[in-house]
């Protein structure tokens, strides 16, 4: 196929796509509740540039390091090995736990890889993907862009405490 | 008949086919026959907003977005004559409204009036053309196209699946180097990256877990178990916008 992977992704208008067998993402959608807590834990990370995965949502504010926001960006090489992501709705206290009312709605959170170069950070240009290799938990590995088939740039493994990851509605 | 009165009638009756052929020519004509989308005309009506009401819902789907920015060059048919010198999505509405609880907003500030990304000519700062033109000799993975863009002195665009548009590269500002446009916040903002050592390590069965998926296998997704309806889920945009185009136009 000609193209970038992002190209082909695109022009098939879509986000998603198979590759020698195996899923290969632009963006991931993670289903969550709210007074969820999502553990990301960094299993790989290439040191030749610096590796980000970003989460983001507009249904809830997403709670990390006491920071509460609807994107939050998490560096490879920066903090612990494990963090603590923490779903709470937007219409509650930032500060509590507890669900929302609607608690029962689940809460699409996206999830994608990104890069930094020269000081710039990229996403979605060149080769860049999500290769799913695990649902539960759930595992992806990344490719920063550069070199089509490589996807140890960023491998990452993403628990939920009662989360409901969906496979099939990514696609 | 004489001649004289047969000759008239020749010319008149030629004279007529001439006139007839003259008006569907101009009838025919693009200037006045141009397509335009049900969602471009102007709507009068008790029930006219009924009407972008159902064409803004099915516009919440991704992929219908998706088809109608394809083929007109902007994410939304629902739109007003009076109106049009400002073409919003509605999750673009909605993102520059709320700044703070966004997903990745900042789009519309970068994007033209008619949705497209920079691709027309505006008003560029040489100075930021030049930078653009520097960009490109470094080695940051862009495809031709951007390279292309980078060369002509304009800012690389990307589409972002999370908005379903394009958006350019926001040049350097001051403290800012050029970047993407973004509203994620690091947490860890105030840790520096010196912690290499702890999170660059592998788990021990990291390396077994890399080869097996190199061989083909992808742990507990396999492509019988979710395939991709790639085809499926076009044809049924492809319908959905089929049927945009096709509501009836209200009052």
């Amino acid at each position: 196929m000609a193209g970038s992977r992002t190209e082909r992704l695109r022009s098939r208008r879509a986000t998603a796509g198979s590759e020698r067998g195996s899923l290969v993402f632009s963006m991931y959608r993670y289903q969550a509740f709210c007074g969820d807590t999502l553990t990301v834990s960094w299993v790989r990370s290439t040191r030749r540039r610096e590796q980000r995965l970003h989460l983001a949502t507009d249904q809830a504010l997403l709670r990390v390091n006491g920071i509460a926001a609807s994107a939050v960006v998490l560096r490879a090489h920066v903090g612990p090995q494990h963090i603590d992501v923490s779903v709470v709705s937007p219409t509650h206290d930032t500060n509590r736990t507890a669900p929302a009312p609607d608690g029962a709605s689940p809460i699409e959170i996206v999830l994608w890889n990104s890069w930094v170069v020269e000081g710039v950070e990229h996403a979605w240009v060149g080769d860049a993907g999500m290769r799913l290799e695990g649902v539960d938990p759930l595992r992806l590995a990344c490719n920063d862009g550069f070199a089509d088939t490589d996807f140890g740039d960023l491998i990452v493994e993403i628990a939920g405490s009662s989360g409901h990851q969906t496979a099939e509605e990514n696609l | 008949m004489t001649d004289l009165e047969l000759i008239a009638v020749f010319a008149a009756s030629w004279t007529l086919a001439a006139a007839i052929w003259m008006l569907l020519d101009w009838a025919a004509r693009p200037k006045h026959a141009r397509f335009r989308p049900k969602g471009d005309r102007i709507q009068r009506g008790p029930f006219a907003y009924r009407h972008f009401r159902k064409v803004r819902r099915a516009e919440e789907n991704e992929e219908i977005r998706l088809r109608i920015e394809e083929r007109y060059d902007r994410p939304t048919l629902a739109i007003r004559k009076k109106r049009q010198h400002r073409v919003l999505a509605r999750h673009d509405r909605i993102a520059g409204d709320h700044s703070a609880h966004t997903v990745g907003a900042g789009t519309t500030s970068d994007v033209d009036d008619a949705g497209q990304t920079g691709l027309a000519a505006g008003d560029q700062d040489e100075k930021t053309a030049i930078y653009w033109t520097e960009l490109r000799d470094k080695a940051m993975g862009f495809d031709p196209e951007n390279q292309e863009r980078l060369a002509a002195g304009k800012a690389p665009v990307r589409f972002n699946p999370v908005l379903g548009a394009h958006e350019e590269m926001l040049p350097p500002d001051g403290d800012n180097d050029a970047r993407w446009p973004t509203v994620a916040v690091d947490p860890f903002a105030d840790l520096e990256p010196s912690a290499i050592a702890e999170t660059d390590a592998e788990t021990p069965n990291a390396g077994e877990n890399l080869a097996e998926t190199e061989t083909g296998q992808s742990g507990d997704a396999s492509p019988d178990e979710h395939p991709a309806p790639d085809d499926e889920s076009e044809s049924a945009a492809e319908r959905a916008v089929r049927h945009l185009e096709r509501l009836p136009e209200a009052g």
